[in-house]
């Protein structure tokens, strides 16, 4: 089976594969928004989706990454830059990838971290589109481009507006 | 002294405490998990947070790791890791002292 589904909310989505585990679908793969699903038991798996350390699109220690995840009995499913997606068997008890808050504000750092640095390339690449629209006013292509850029640059605002109500609520439960 | 290091995590506390011995990753989520009765359960990416930030400060180090081989890394203290570890044992056992004036004067 094959399903479509983009957001820029790592909790949704995960939300989104466990709720199809438990209708008897287990996702196998994602590329660019389509992810592909096989029949499995309900609730066979438990998903999690993990943003890596590193910078920009690079992973750091990646390798490291897997081997330790493996012994942990965790299953990499897909790597797609610096996000993996990860399973494991529910019958082997609860899986959760961060357990404390120390470690879940971490994780929620980097997402927004990672996030403010694509709104910064997009900015820089929509310069082009800016100046299009500067001199052709009325042209509708370079009004459409814009638009395309403005709607990219919004999602990502409010991606890293939530990794930050995040990380606050985190803190705030902490005290 | 003591403000040299800041006050540990439980999970920083729990891993310190369960590499006083040469032990592996699912060792250490077994022996926190034993230690609490099942209360502080270590996720694999908190722990393994955990131990990249662990052995970047020279507190903790690597005691096996075959290349090739099947064997599991296994982490131990270091002197810097039990230095740390004990200056957060006065720190508690302080809290601890000061904490039970409570019980005492009521």
């Amino acid at each position: 089976m094959i399903r479509w589904k983009f957001t820029f909310d790592k909790d949704e989505e995960q939300d989104w594969l466990n709720d199809w585990c438990q209708q008897g679908w287990a996702m196998t793969g994602f590329f660019l928004g389509v992810v592909t699903f096989v029949p499995c038991r309900p609730g066979e798996y438990i998903y999690q989706i993990d943003l890596l350390p590193g910078k920009g699109i690079f992973a750091k220690n990646y390798e490291d990454y897997v081997i330790f995840m493996n012994e942990m009995d965790v299953e990499i499913l897909q790597r797609w830059g610096r996000w993996v997606y990860l399973r494991k068997r529910a019958e082997d008890g609860p899986f959760e990838v961060y357990t404390d808050t120390a470690s879940k504000v971490e994780m929620y750092r980097r997402i927004r971290g990672m996030f403010l640095w694509a709104f910064c390339l997009v900015f820089l690449c929509s310069f082009s589109a800016w100046n299009l629209l500067f001199h052709y006013p009325g042209d509708m292509f370079s009004r459409g481009l814009v638009g395309i850029y403005i709607v990219i640059l919004t999602v990502m605002l409010r991606a890293i507006w939530q990794c930050s109500w995040k990380i606050k609520e985190l803190e705030r439960q902490d005290r | 002294m003591e403000n040299k290091y800041q006050p540990l995590t439980e999970a920083l506390f729990y891993i310190l405490l369960a590499v006083r011995r040469p032990i592996h990753g699912y060792g250490i989520i077994q022996e926190a998990a034993e230690m609490t009765g099942g209360r502080v359960n270590l996720g694999p990416g908190t722990l393994y947070g955990a131990i990249n930030s662990l052995l970047e400060r020279g507190w903790i180090a690597l005691y096996s790791a075959e290349l090739g081989s099947r064997k599991k890394k296994e982490y131990v203290i270091t002197e810097a890791g039990r230095e740390a570890f004990s200056a957060e044992l006065r720190r508690l056992r302080e809290l601890v002292q000061n904490g039970e004036k409570m019980e005492d004067e009521t």
